[in-house]
């Protein structure tokens, strides 16, 4: 079989404010109270309540993880913060987007898959229905998540399953979006602060010889976490694997390091960063917001626009894309370019302030 | 289509405290009339947590699935988690099923979280399942669980239909399988309602409900290429009884087919109903087809044909 085509990209990214403006809202939005998940947080105390009262994030067990020489945000880190929507409307934003910049007698979305890591407003919404109703015909959605970062990776490989295994499926819609807000907290132990976005591609079954990002190949998986060290001459417990899998999926394809024209990773774990860049021989090239910044879900999609942007989508380029997850997730993808694409890839949407 | 793929083994856990709905009518103040539309609706226990959230129950589940199949923690492959409940997950950013492959050693599985289709997840989850196992030739066992808890007492109320339960349950699907075998799976998302209690839809939805159940049914049988006279039992979700005794007149299937010993006993235990009534449902003649129904608040709705 041919490999799936993206045949669009799309991203937001709202204005970056400085982490000391997003406490002084926090507080008072903390003030308000919100009934829709106020019993939740009450409930899970007894299972996680070391990781409620210490900060979200943490992967120790109650010490706390530092990872060589990470920057620890301080008040004047500039996160991205979306005001005037929630969860569910950041990723209407950006499906609409991208769904109407395709022609008017393109296939219909048969599935819908949603990556996210923060929650929507209420406990009994569907951010994944809600996609399905703007969309307007019954289709297959649904979400993928608690995987942090590499929920899109997922959601990659699921529709190239997809593909493979119905013959009928042509069009799959992959948004990602994520939205902090209280009761829940964008800081993430000590090393990192979730920031709001979204991203939406669509990826296609097309027929052979056809321009656009072709998915050449996808992994997702978890990593046991329990061995996470804080000193900084021990690795991250995601290195060795993340490495092997980077390996493996360059091997599957017969290719070596200088075959991969770009390189895009997370931010947040410089040692990771690092090892990538030492296994590859070339800096990672994605790197647009603070290092202290993560967009969870929308990392990756956000990462992906921002180098179509850059990319010279007339020539073979391979770009290979790594993330990770806390809890333990890593995830690799690796793209090839061949020729213009089907759709326009649209541009990276941001606010002024954040524009790359 | 994989003709040997199949559930190998379910197992379920329901946490000890259990509740009637009459006096959960009365400590929530609710009417005698909603009282008495419920017991209609063959609601008259129901199971509650009592303090444990989704992974205490999910885990418990697990854990019996483990000593009833012996199958060894290395030789599970993927660990999808469905739930109904947007809070049925660990605090975010974590993993609940992340969790689970620390606490029990999965040291080669995939961990995810299927959902957003609310009480419809566990089933629709089954199409990404079968497509995992026909696309990775190397695929030889996934881990579906799915569990819930509600923590506020007033908001275990479906509208009249039933009274949400807590509980969990856990499957093996495999390759190889020799009982259960997946024939057809169909499903219908309208996402309408999405906003869930917040827009409080549903009693808009019920007609559509009913058609779209209907036809689901029939098309999910016909995909296999059997009639609805072969189907030996529906394993249906626990709301509205008598809903489904119409459905069933409409469909010319004596009642006698439906499972519904659990209405009465569990409530409505949102995505796990079937995988606990395929768990006690006795009496199952080999060979013969079943039908596992779910149908999520929002629009969504699923079925899958198993043969014994």
């Amino acid at each position: 079989m041919k490999p799936p085509v993206i045949t669009a990209v799309t991203a937001w990214v709202p204005e970056a404010i400085p982490l000391s403006r997003w406490t002084a809202i926090e507080s008072a939005l903390r003030a308000t109270g919100h009934p829709g998940w106020d019993a939740w947080m009450r409930s899970w105390h007894p299972d996680y309540g070391h990781w409620l009262e210490a900060g979200a994030g943490e992967e120790t067990g109650g010490s706390r993880p530092v990872h060589s020489g990470v920057p620890t945000p301080d008040v004047t880190c500039m996160v991205p913060v979306e005001t005037g929507t929630d969860l569910s409307g950041l990723a209407v934003k950006v499906a609409n987007a991208l769904c109407a910049a395709r022609p008017p007698d393109a296939r219909p979305v048969d599935v819908i898959v949603f990556c996210h890591s923060s929650l929507d407003e209420h406990v009994s919404t569907t951010v994944a229905g809600r996609l399905c109703a703007e969309v307007g015909t019954p289709c297959f959605p649904f979400s993928v998540s608690q995987q942090h970062g590499v929920s899109p990776f997922t959601a990659l490989r699921l529709a190239a399953d997809l593909l493979v295994a119905e013959p009928h499926i042509h069009t799959i819609l992959i948004v990602a979006a994520e939205k902090w807000c209280p009761p829940f907290s964008r800081m993430c132990g000590t090393c990192m602060v979730h920031g709001d976005a979204a991203g939406a591609m669509l990826v296609e079954r097309t027929d052979p010889g056809t321009g656009g990002v072709h998915l050449l190949d996808v992994a997702a998986r978890h990593v046991p976490v329990d061995m996470v060290c804080g000193d900084a001459g021990v690795a991250d417990a995601r290195t060795f694997p993340l490495l092997s899998m980077i390996d493996s999926l360059l091997a599957r394809h017969g290719l070596h390091d200088e075959n991969v024209n770009d390189v895009v990773g997370h931010p947040g774990i410089p040692s990771l960063t690092a090892a990538v860049s030492d296994l590859l021989g070339r800096p990672d090239t994605g790197v647009q917001h603070e290092d202290c910044v993560h967009l969870g879900a929308a990392e990756s999609i956000v990462r992906l626009a921002q180098i179509l942007n850059r990319a010279a989508c007339g020539r073979r380029h391979r770009a290979l894309l790594w993330g990770y997850g806390t809890g333990g997730f890593i995830g690799t993808a690796l793209l090839g370019m061949h020729g213009a694409p089907s759709l326009p890839i649209s541009k990276t949407r941001s606010s002024p302030s954040h524009d790359p | 289509m994989i003709p040997d793929l199949g559930i190998t083994h379910v197992a379920f856990h329901l946490p000890q405290c259990v509740d009637d709905v009459r006096s959960w009518g009365q400590r929530t103040g609710q009417s005698a009339t909603t009282v008495v539309q419920l017991e209609r609706a063959g609601m008259r226990y129901y199971r509650k947590a009592n303090g444990q959230t989704a992974i205490g129950l999910a885990a418990s589940a697990v854990q019996r699935l483990l000593l009833t199949s012996g199958i060894a923690r290395r030789e599970v492959d993927c660990i999808v988690y469905v739930h109904t409940l947007q809070g049925s997950v660990a605090p975010p950013p974590h993993s609940l099923p992340g969790l689970l492959c620390d606490r029990f050693g999965f040291t080669n599985a995939e961990a995810f979280s299927f959902a957003q289709q609310h009480c419809a997840s566990a089933l629709a989850a089954l199409r990404v399942i079968r497509a995992m196992f026909i696309a990775r030739p190397y695929m030889k066992r996934v881990l579906l669980v799915g569990a819930d808890v509600m923590p506020l007492a007033s908001e275990r109320l479906m509208r009249a239909e039933g009274i949400l339960g807590d509980g969990a349950f856990a499957a093996f699907i495999e390759r190889g399988a020799a009982v259960n075998r997946l024939l057809a799976i169909g499903m219908h998302a309208s996402g309408l309602g999405w906003r869930g209690v917040l827009a409080n839809d549903e009693s808009r939805l019920a007609a559509q409900n009913f058609f779209t159940a209907r036809s689901l049914i029939r098309q999910t049988v016909q995909q296999a290429r059997f009639t609805l006279d072969d189907i030996q039992r529906i394993l249906p979700h626990h709301l509205d009884l008598p809903a489904w005794h119409r459905l069933l007149d409409s469909l010319q299937v004596p009642h006698d087919r439906l499972f519904a010993e659990n209405f009465a006993r569990v409530g409505h235990v949102t995505v796990s109903d079937a995988f606990i009534n395929l768990a006690q449902c006795e009496g199952l003649v080999t060979g013969r087809p079943l039908l596992l129904f779910a149908r999520g608040i929002g629009g969504f709705s699923a079925a899958a044909l198993l043969v014994r």
